[in-house]
């Protein structure tokens, strides 16, 4: 059985300090790095292959040609071969017409399993592995924390829900898998591995090699739009209530945002406690008589 | 970079300028040279102590602009003088030298002007009346239009001198009760022609003032404009207001950056927290703000004082960069300790304002309570000692500990002795009282400190002459300390009055009625008396000054009267204690000599100060080689004035 990794390179998200221009974090100064869950993907295909379930690791990757270093990573990981999937029509891509690419690729190889990272940190739409499991009508779990391949038929998995919650599934294959970043420790390759693997080749294929027209990829083949990108809003915080007088504001900001109000749960008969909500109203100018 | 406080030591963008990291000296007159006007050699080490302890940016000021009435000379390094540029070229080369930004904040006093040594006249939008003990001004005359127009050609002035003398940038200072904050709150502008009564018109002068120093410092420099968050007086700026402000301001598209304050210089602590409000109180007014702020940064400030907590700001979105004030002052190295992992050996600022702000409201320039090199970097640098030398230090309150810190840090042998199982003496007592447990940050960083060093400390461990000579010192510094001083009157010595230390220790059997005698003139009285209203006793202070807690640092004196007066303690001032019969208290006016009694008396606290405890030293003298005697054994005065001894000998030994 071959297995088929996704990968994407995506700027270095921890050294993001801010939005670059117009509609998008990319710069291209920033730096660049392989998408943390695709890493754990091409851990745990390089794994079965290790272990004997696996014959062949075929890492793809839409992207510019800098993609590339990306790819050799996953070589030096382990996996055989890689695919680069490269053509200025398919920049603007959104998670659609990303999928569109990869599935026409993926298509034409003989794959038992198709893994992705569960989404990227650039974006984190965690779209694109959804659209191509649809196209390629085979199914989809993502949050994928724990696997086991049983047969060349099926696989059974623990699912990530809410907290600490897993879901066990069983699977048949060919599926595409989506894993989360504690589903393995990805290895280190040293510097020298990564450039032993440069002897290996990346077959590149445009958007003709694909079969594909311009009307399919890039942002003519985006069903999305990013129309705007503003910078985080700052989280809640305690703000005094307009409504308080300067003095009070203050002493709710002196306190914390601990000062009690005065209680305003008023007891008491019916009778009694609606003659006291009348003063209350009228003490606080709420009502005039 | 350390993973830790990655937020704060991020670098950001400020306009056209990078800075290194979040984190900026923010202005703060300092009283290093009169009125504030300008930059001295003094001023210079300052700044440049905190650029080389790794700011992102320093920021000079508050520089007054302009005449502040029409007979006032104008000061020696006034900015609209190019006479002044050298020095302002100096200051910025100093802190270039640390890669750290450098901008100058200016700003037109108005109706806060200090005019009562030159006699002459205070203006502003309009004659209103505004004060609140102790902050009292003279109702301002009413700027004319020629006027406000003059002060907008003083800010063009002023920043044509600033950008010749290389700095990075100007900060307008639209807060703080300024004249610039006069004419854009309600309260304090009720005009009707173009600069007074809508928002737009209010805005007027800030926008002309934008206008002329952008149209002198181009579009390489950055312009910064401090913003009121709300005034946190009635019919002043609320937060509403003020996020209108803000888009105002972004929509010039001449504005790089805002930094929300709160406050009018009426209510201290609104600007200057003091220790009774939490940590970075008034971060939400950035933060909302920033909320509207589309492009621009937006800053906090206030009672920040950790890197953690400044680290969490930033990623937490609340503000883009955070002026920190008093953390630098006490801590120049701040920053670098923070990125190297040394957060234990930094000096949190606790917020006792006692040399920093209080020492400025008192004419003193600004110095910290427990990092007297604050201000003296040049009059008392601390270098090797030429001769590594024994030094005992007895006493382990903040006068032994200061000394022995800096004695170890030059490089001497010291060992340090203190009788009680803690270090921290006093301070350690004053932590006690409601509200003032920051104050034992102040011997949490001793502690480390003398671990750090190598100081061979001693506690529980009383010492003698005897103990001194055996030991046999190359230098021996006493540092005893004072024990309280009693009420000399008929009755001072009955058991039922007691003083605040042991009240505050919770050793003294106190009743339920109780008068305090505020003697001393700081907080010791009135923090006791905080401390027993709490508990629920009914407590009455009599002092024989115009107001108790006179010398106190007068930020904290607002909180802590607050506090007081809102738990119904009565303050009863110019009555000094005659005679205790008993349960009776017996007053007398220190004017009139009218006699007064007060009865039910259960307890009586005399918080009457300090004695010097100086019987070791007198004893020892012509005993040991190198004598010397500081802090309150010499002479019973308060914190900055223990450390400052501390700092002085330990540089001498």
């Amino acid at each position: 059985m071959n297995i088929v990794v996704c990968v994407k390179q995506v700027v270095d998200t921890e050294h993001l300090t801010k939005i670059a221009g117009g509609n998008t974090i990319d710069a291209p100064d920033l730096p660049r790095v392989v998408n943390t869950c695709d890493l754990v993907a091409v851990e745990e295909a390089t794994q079965l292959k290790e272990k004997g379930i696996a014959d062949e690791v075929i890492a793809v990757s839409m992207g510019p040609p800098s993609a590339e270093d990306a790819l050799y990573r996953c070589l030096a990981m382990g996996a055989d071969r890689a695919l680069l999937l490269c053509d200025p029509a398919f920049e603007g891509s959104d998670s659609h017409a990303t999928a569109v690419v990869l599935a026409k690729a993926i298509s034409a190889l003989d794959y038992g399993l198709i893994l992705c990272g569960q989404k990227a940190f650039d974006t984190e739409a965690g779209q694109v592995g959804y659209y191509i499991a649809e196209m390629l009508a085979i199914p989809i779990i993502s949050g994928v924390v724990k696997m086991d391949v049983r047969s060349d038929e099926k696989v059974r998995l623990h699912r990530k829900l809410k907290g600490a919650y897993r879901e066990l599934l069983e699977a048949s294959l060919p599926a595409l898998l989506g894993v989360g970043p504690v589903l393995n420790e990805p290895r280190y390759v040293s510097l020298r591995a990564i450039s032993r693997a440069k002897r290996k080749e990346i077959k590149h294929y445009n958007m003709k090699g694909l079969g594909l027209s311009s009307g399919d990829v890039g942002q003519r083949g985006a069903k999305t739009k990013v129309t705007s990108l503003s910078r985080p809003r700052p989280k809640k915080i305690f703000v005094p209530d307009s409504s308080l007088s300067a003095m009070e504001r203050l002493m709710q900001v002196e306190s914390g945002g601990l000062e009690e109000k005065e209680g305003n749960i008023i007891t008491g008969s019916p009778q009694e406690a609606a003659s006291k909500l009348v003063q209350v109203l009228i003490s606080r100018k709420a009502l005039r008589i | 970079m350390a993973l830790e406080y990655r937020n704060m030591l991020s670098p950001v963008e400020v306009g056209p300028v990078t800075m290194r990291n979040r984190i900026y000296f923010a202005a703060h007159a300092t009283r290093f040279l009169p009125l504030n006007a300008g930059v001295n050699d003094r001023s210079i080490a300052y700044y440049e102590a905190r650029a080389k302890g790794g700011v992102g940016a320093v920021v000079t000021g508050v520089h007054l602009l302009g005449p502040i009435c029409t007979l006032t000379p104008r000061p020696p390094s006034y900015l609209g003088d190019e006479r002044t540029i050298p020095d302002l070229k100096r200051c910025a080369d100093a802190v270039h030298k640390y890669g750290s930004k450098v901008i100058c904040q200016l700003g037109v006093a108005g109706r806060l002007g200090e005019t009562r040594p030159f006699g002459g006249v205070t203006w502003g939008p309009s004659p209103v009346k505004l004060d609140l003990a102790p902050m009292t001004w003279e109702v301002p005359y009413e700027m004319e239009i020629e006027e406000i127009k003059q002060v907008v050609d003083e800010y063009a002035k002023a920043a044509k001198n600033v950008k010749a003398a290389g700095y990075d940038g100007i900060e307008i200072f639209g807060a703080g009760g300024l004249l610039n904050h006069q004419f854009l709150s309600p309260r304090l502008n009720l005009r009707r022609d173009k600069y007074g009564g809508s928002l737009e018109n209010r805005l007027r002068l800030q926008f002309e003032c934008i206008d002329a120093v952008r149209d002198v410092i181009g579009n390489d420099m950055v312009l910064g404009f401090k913003m009121p968050g709300d005034d946190f007086i009635e019919g002043g700026i609320m937060l509403d207001e003020a996020k209108q402000i803000a888009s105002a301001l972004e929509e010039t598209g001449k504005v790089d950056y805002l930094t929300v304050v709160a406050g009018m210089y009426i209510i201290i602590p609104t600007h200057v927290p003091t220790m009774y409000y939490p940590l970075g109180p008034f971060v939400y007014l950035a933060s909302e703000v920033r909320r509207v702020v589309k492009k621009i940064n937006v800053n906090c400030m206030a009672r920040i004082n950790d890197p953690g907590q400044a680290d969490k700001i930033i990623a937490d979105g609340h503000a883009d960069m955070i002026g920190l004030v008093r953390a630098l002052i006490a801590d120049p190295e701040f920053v670098n300790k923070a990125r190297d992992g040394k957060d234990d050996e930094i000096r949190r600022c606790v917020g006792c304002e006692e040399a920093c702000y209080g020492g400025y409201r008192r004419g003193v320039p600004v110095s910290c309570a427990y990092n007297p090199q604050a201000g003296r970097e040049l009059e008392l640098p601390i270098v090797p000692a030429t001769t590594k030398r024994k030094i005992m230090v007895i006493g382990g309150g903040v006068a032994g500990l200061e000394a022995a810190r800096v004695a170890a840090l030059r490089g001497h042998q010291v060992s340090l002795y203190e009788r009680e199982g803690e270090l921290g003496g006093q301070v350690r007592i004053a932590a006690k009282a409601i509200g003032r447990l920051d104050f034992e940050e102040m011997p949490r960083y001793y502690a480390y400190q003398m671990k750090l060093l190598g100081v061979d400390v001693h506690l529980e461990t009383e010492v003698t002459p005897e103990v001194v000579m055996e030991i046999g010192p190359d230098g021996a510094v006493v540092a005893t300390g004072s024990v309280p001083l009693e009420l000399d009157v008929p009755g001072g010595g009955q058991k039922n009055v007691v003083e605040p230390r042991s009240v505050l220790e919770g050793k003294a059997e106190v009743g339920q009625n109780i008068v305090v005698v505020a003697g001393e003139h700081n907080m010791q009285a009135l923090t006791t008396a905080d401390f027993l209203a709490e508990k629920g006793k009914k407590v009455q202070v009599l002092t024989e000054a115009f107001y108790a807690g006179s010398q106190a640092p007068l930020g904290t004196c607002q909180s802590v009267y607050t506090r007081l007066l809102r738990a119904g303690v009565t303050i009863t001032v110019l009555t000094a204690v005659k005679e205790i019969r008993g349960d009776t208290v017996i007053t007398r006016n220190v004017f009139s000599g009218a006699e007064g009694r007060i009865e039910g008396v259960d307890t009586v606290v005399a918080a009457m100060g300090g004695k010097a405890n100086d019987s070791l030293y007198r004893s020892l003298k012509g005993k040991v080689k190198e004598l010397y005697a500081i802090g309150d054994c010499v002479q019973p005065r308060l914190i900055p004035q223990a450390t400052l001894d501390g700092l002085r000998i330990g540089t001498k030994l």
